[in-house]
């Protein structure tokens, strides 16, 4: 197996158990992928492109050395991205009134944040925000909760200490507390790469992947490309996608997943 | 490691059947539609007493549960249970087998049946029986080990139980008549009805509708609680009356009643929540008659509760029979239908320059509302004949509906020449886009 950017960390650790090893001897960063709770829950939401911004290694050195092409260089554990000037919203955020969520010590302890976290975010009204206190950025958590309406700005306090401000903009539902963790289960996750959007449907009950796919359609934001990452050929969705003047066909993807590239077709 | 999507086209191609098998079983529904309402204008008289044994208004019967309910019902489980299951329904030339058994056994039993004639009717009835139990056994192959929705599997395999139980006493019926070792054949007769129309054809309508009405309407399925909760009530409900039937007891049909009611509520409350948070605005003539489908099932019943206890007169059983038949099943089924046909077209058809057609491209709005206007007042003319024994009224009630079934052939008629004249890949090949 050949790694790229777009292997998700979960899938290329359980085809090389030596991974981590040769992941954490080129940056500390990697042996938090030692923690069990990690692997099983931002592991499989990340792929080694994004693990690499994370990081702030460059991606092609960290293919090089997760496909055994390389021997892990030592390079000093580097500033990872900058996530760009501070937005003017933070200065809205009243920390006093902000919930506020320190899951270092869960990871520590091998307890998994992911539902603590969305059964707080689930429910907050516009104009409420989280601060989260986090032993890295977490990427894939902030493109989950930029779906629900929330903006995001990471600060690196030390090397294992960000802290992460979100800020609700809008409802995407509104969800009882009690069924946010359903709810996280149950949604899709959309998310832009390299300026097209992505949708991963995965696990949704039919017909759920076709609401969320229409809905991101008729979105004037979502742009002329979509990306469906999903389990089954959606042959109940296609009469849909020509009424509206989509175009579809299927791309190369990940095992056990149909991926689909649609494109809205020109008038 | 990617997977070459030629790969995921070649294990989804699987799941799609030939256009012209799925359009055959189409094709015969729309044509035994319009048969069964011909033959119930030309027997009127017999309409308003019927209570079962061969002759012109049994055949009409089977028309329509065999000819339409079932054989539509053959149709779509062959294209949608696979595409639902993500397992292929089965070899096609299997698929074909239960075609060429069903569709000619239905026609040849029917005729028995009018001229009152046991070979032909063992005949048909041993065609239809074959084609069935072929049907079955490659339903319950796709159903086992299937990872679909739970509810509506759930209800698949109710109605495929029922299915086994209808044509073990449908054939035992056909020799019954042929013999004469019962005694009361007409109460396992009503037990045959019962279970064929709530068993079958009811539990397949209400599993099917947690796929289907949250899909055509855009919306998002109901909680799968309700769905089981309605199943369970469902089979109770068949068994009480079935029993009931068979025995003879008033009480067990009186609670197979009331426990259908139950199912009826949370089944309709159900769908009137997915309805009530769709996305797609305007639902179309479909949903009218899915809707009115809605509201004469539970009419049906108390129609039937009215029966048991003698209190809907001598045309109770006959009024009970239309409505639920022709009332309910056919309503719903052909608001259904409207949506499949062109929806399952699209898969298939396409323009002189390979474009595909769209879903309004290949619909007829002229036939379908001819159908929803002709069939609504064949519905209400041919009940109120029956109540009030009026056979003008059950005559011209079935004239109009035989003029709607013509309208809906016209339509389906239309659906599959477009299929057949620029049939397009029925997938996307990788790279190439649709």
């Amino acid at each position: 197996m050949v790694f790229t950017d777009k292997t998700i960390v979960a899938d290329a650790i359980a085809q090389d158990s030596t991974l981590i090893d040769r992941l954490a001897a080129f940056n500390p960063t990697f042996a938090k992928l030692r923690n069990p709770v990690l692997r099983r829950t931002m592991a499989r939401l990340v792929n080694l492109g994004e693990a690499a911004k994370v990081a702030g290694v460059p991606l092609a050195t960290l293919l090089a050395v997760a496909n055994g092409e390389a021997e892990a260089p030592s390079l000093p554990e580097a500033e990872p991205e900058r996530p760009g000037e501070r937005p003017a919203w933070l200065n809205s955020v009243d920390a006093e009134t902000a919930e506020h969520l320190d899951v270092r010590a869960m990871l520590a302890q091998g307890v998994e944040p992911l539902g603590t976290v969305m059964r707080l975010a689930g429910p907050m009204a516009v104009g409420k925000a989280l601060i989260l206190e986090a032993p890295f950025d977490p990427a894939p958590l902030r493109r989950v909760l930029a779906g629900k309406g929330f903006d995001s700005y990471p600060e690196r306090l030390e090397s294992d200490h960000w802290r992460i401000t979100f800020l609700r903009r809008s409802r995407e539902s509104l969800t009882p507390a009690a069924d946010a963790e359903a709810e996280e289960k149950h949604s899709a996750r959309s998310w832009r790469l390299d300026g097209v959007v992505h949708i991963d449907v995965r696990g949704l009950v039919p017909p759920q992947p076709m609401l969320a796919i229409l809905k991101l359609l008729d979105d004037p934001a979502t742009g002329s490309t979509i990306i469906v990452h999903h389990e089954r050929e959606p042959v109940f969705l296609y009469p849909e996608l020509d009424e509206r003047g989509w175009s579809h066909r299927v791309v190369d993807g990940e095992a056990d997943e149909v991926r689909l590239e649609l494109q809205k077709e020109a008038p | 490691m990617t997977i070459p999507s030629a790969a995921i086209i070649g294990g989804a191609k699987g799941r799609l059947m030939p256009a012209g098998l799925i359009y055959s079983f189409f094709a015969a529904a729309a044509l035994y539609h319009l048969f069964a309402w011909v033959v119930i204008a030309f027997n009127a008289d017999e309409v308003p007493s019927f209570v079962g044994g061969p002759g012109s208004v049994l055949a009409a019967v089977h028309l329509l549960t065999l000819g339409v309910l079932v054989m539509t019902a053959i149709g779509a489980a062959m294209q949608l249970l696979s595409v639902v299951t993500k397992k292929p329904f089965g070899p096609v030339g299997l698929c074909w087998l239960v075609a060429w058994l069903f569709i000619p056994g239905v026609g040849l039993l029917a005729y028995g049946m009018a001229a009152v004639s046991p070979t032909l009717m063992t005949a048909g009835g041993s065609l239809v029986g074959l084609g069935l139990f072929v049907f079955i056994a490659l339903f319950m192959n796709n159903l086992r080990e299937a990872s679909g929705i739970g509810v509506t599997l759930a209800h698949c395999w109710a109605a495929v139980a029922s299915l086994v139980v209808i044509v073990l006493l449908g054939l035992a019926l056909i020799a019954n008549y042929g013999h004469g070792f019962w005694a009361t054949p007409q109460d396992i007769a009503a037990a045959h009805f019962l279970v064929a129309a709530f068993g079958f054809m009811g539990l397949l309508a209400l599993g099917f509708s947690h796929i289907l009405v949250p899909m055509f309407a855009l919306a998002p399925a109901p909680a799968p609680i309700l769905g089981y909760v309605t199943l369970g009530a469902a089979v109770l409900a068949i068994a009480s009356s079935a029993g009931g039937a068979i025995a003879q007891l008033r009480w067990a049909l009186a609670l197979g009643a009331g426990l259908g009611l139950v199912a009826t509520g949370l089944y309709v409350k159900a769908m009137v929540g997915v309805l009530a948070g769709r996305a797609r605005k305007r639902l179309g003539v479909s949903f009218l008659l899915v809707r009115a489908g809605w509201v004469l099932l539970p009419a049906s019943l108390v129609a039937g509760l009215l029966a048991v206890f003698g209190l809907a007169g001598e045309r109770g059983a006959a009024l009970f029979g239309f409505l639920v038949l022709c009332g309910w099943l056919l309503t719903f089924l052909l608001g259904i239908l409207q949506r499949i046909i062109p929806f399952l077209a699209t898969m298939h058809a396409g323009t002189s320059g390979g474009r595909r057609l769209t879903i309004s491209e290949i619909g007829n709005d002229r036939a379908i509302a001819i159908h929803a206007v002709c069939h609504g007042i064949a519905i209400a003319a041919v009940a109120a004949g029956i109540a009030t024994a009026q056979t003008v009224a059950v005559s011209a009630g079935a004239a109009l509906g035989g003029l709607g079934a013509a309208a809906f052939a016209w339509f389906t008629l239309g659906a599959i020449v477009k299929t057949f004249r620029h049939p397009v890949s029925p997938l996307t090949a990788p790279g190439k886009r649709s």
